[in-house]
């Protein structure tokens, strides 16, 4: 731990003097955790490499800015929850989200067939009920339910009380089972999945 | 419900992360050459850049017919070489001294560029056309002064302020040299008792006749005693100035404070003078200061670089970024306590402002007692 500490110090340090090898290192390190959350919140890959590119550009423009006290990933993630609630914001709640999974690529017999298409389906139909939801909330659940990140983490990340972080997952919960009880398939989709207090 | 784990991420391919990866390493070297933005919203940029170009579209339509007017003349240097201490007046200055150089009168300025030697001036301050000199990557900006400029003709500069203010700009950073006080490139600020140690009361020996406001008075072309095309600035050495058996006290108090800031010794500095040896040792340095090992050497290294930067090569700003990363990896270091001085000479040398006094009260907070808490406490105290 105290050894990543360093390191991401001694890296922070030399992105600083400008170094491109110390910028490309940084990415490369983060990249794959900050586009996770991000798909996961977003629900698709769809300007996702404008918005790779905007939370990373935004995280060398306040570099300078990390003191140090929290760790750089959480410092990042913070950086690229504040993107991803622009790019919702702006863009509206309506939010187009791709498939999944290539249909044609799927392979296996046809229980997996069916498997493989309820979930992509049940992705799809649970998206488009997020995509009804505001910034904050649809953030505060995805990053929750989704991320599987705790509510305090959460609430740290989206600069939100906890109180107020767990009242926008209750509500988005309560919204995504309330169109799971007209939706067949979402309902069957959500039911295949854990039932948590 | 939760669907943490059900929900497969489709990872980007290579070619897309690539491109992601050399748009962001340009993005940032783009960053790092452009001034911050300011937060204005694009619509308004959008907005502004509409009108400009109707703007512009409905001027260029109204004016299409008119004769196109002459271009304004380029402003020409004129060349002065003075080598017997002769005066010229110019748009309200009085110039004296051995040196040569060029003049350029510009709308809202004249800039005298030096090529090397000495000028005393006197200088009736007008706001609407000031007078810079400019000597190699300095320059010195009149705020209505008797000051003088010495110019080796290479990089170095030194500046002796004897009444009035003038500003000081070299590497974009921005230094007020008052009345009592000097500059110079490899010391920064200094007091005119440490510049000159056995002159205090007149730093300009040559008695200049006092500045008479001329608007805009017509420059002599060139001084006739000395031909432009053969003049050959000599060396020029620092005029003998007569010995003076008294030295005066600085009528600012903050000279005085700064001088007893710079009483204390920095510890642990590395025994370097020139600015080459310094840029060298920092290199060497900074190998110790970023290996991954956390040891003394490195905490001892990454103070050293801040010394260094800090002096010979003046540059503050990053001296005091370094000693930021410095107390962040090594709280508590050995050299703690005296990059927390460092700090506090950085802060104080220009002005004794509010990170000036921040610096000091962290120090005296620390250190409790000793010769440089007790200067730290008279920092915070002081008016």
């Amino acid at each position: 731990m105290a050894t990543a500490y360093v390191e991401d110090v001694l890296l922070v340090d030399r992105c600083l003097t400008g170094e491109p090898a110390a910028t490309r290192e940084l990415f490369r390190r983060h990249r794959n955790r900050v586009h996770a959350s991000l798909f996961r919140v977003l629900g698709s890959n769809r300007d996702m490499d404008d918005l790779l590119q905007e939370a990373f550009i935004q995280v060398f423009q306040s570099l300078r800015g990390w003191r140090a006290e929290a760790s750089l990933s959480t410092w990042i993630d913070r950086v690229s929850v504040r993107v991803a609630y622009r790019y919702l914001s702006q863009r509206g709640r309506r939010i187009q989200t791709d498939p999944l999974i290539d249909e044609d690529s799927v392979p296996g017999g046809e229980a997996t067939d069916d498997r493989r298409q309820l979930a992509r389906d049940g992705v799809r139909r649970l998206y488009a009920v997020l995509d009804d939801l505001g910034a904050a909330a649809r953030l505060a659940f995805t990053l929750h339910e989704i991320d599987g990140r705790p509510l305090a983490e959460v609430a740290d990340l989206v600069g939100s009380s906890v109180t107020a972080t767990k009242l926008r997952v209750w509500r988005a919960r309560g919204k995504v089972e309330a169109a799971a009880a007209a939706d067949p398939v979402l309902r069957e989709f959500l039911g295949t999945a854990e039932v948590t207090p | 419900m939760t669907l943490r784990d059900r929900i497969p991420v489709e990872q980007l391919d290579d070619e897309r992360l690539t491109n992601i990866e050399r748009r962001l390493v340009i993005g940032v070297s783009e960053l790092a050459t452009k001034p911050a933005r300011r937060g204005l919203p694009s619509l308004w940029f959008r907005g502004a850049g509409v009108v400009a170009i109707a703007a512009a579209a409905v001027i260029g339509w109204k004016l299409h017919t008119v004769p196109a007017a002459e271009p304004p003349p380029a402003a020409a240097a004129q060349h002065f070489a003075v080598t017997d201490g002769s005066k010229i007046s110019l748009d309200g200055a009085t110039l004296a001294g051995t040196a040569s150089y060029d003049v350029t009168r510009e709308p809202q300025r004249v800039v005298i560029e030096m090529q090397r030697g000495q000028i005393d001036l006197a200088v009736v301050h007008d706001p609407h056309r000031t007078l810079v000199i400019r000597a190699a990557d300095t320059e010195i900006e009149d705020v209505g002064t008797r000051f003088r400029v010495d110019f080796d003709g290479a990089s170095a500069v030194q500046v002796r302020v004897t009444e009035g203010e003038v500003k000081v700009t070299r590497h974009a950073q921005v230094v007020r040299v008052a009345a009592g006080n000097g500059w110079t490139t490899d010391r920064g600020l200094l007091a005119l008792t440490e510049l000159d140690p056995v002159v205090v009361a007149s730093a300009a020996p040559t008695p200049l006749p006092a500045p008479v406001p001329v608007p805009v008075a017509p420059m002599r072309p060139h001084v006739p005693e000395v031909p432009v095309a053969h003049a050959q600035p000599r060396h020029v050495e620092a005029t003998p100035v007569p010995h003076r058996e008294t030295v005066a006290a600085p009528a600012d108090p903050f000279v005085d404070l700064r001088t007893a800031i710079r009483a204390i010794p920095l510890e642990r500095a590395p025994n370097i003078d020139g600015r080459t040896d310094a840029a060298t040792e920092i290199a060497k340095l900074k190998k110790l200061a970023y290996s991954t090992t956390v040891g003394p050497e490195a905490s001892q290294a990454l103070y050293q670089i801040a010394v260094l930067l800090y002096r010979p090569l003046g540059q503050d700003a990053e001296a005091l970024r370094t000693l930021d990363w410095y107390f962040r990896r090594f709280a508590g270091g050995k050299e703690m306590h005296a990059a927390m001085w460092l700090r506090v000479r950085i802060a104080c040398d220009h002005v004794l402002d509010e990170a000036c006094r921040r610096a000091a009260y962290s120090y005296q907070h620390d250190v409790p007692s000793g010769p440089a808490s007790e200067v730290a406490v008279r920092i915070t105290n002081a008016q």
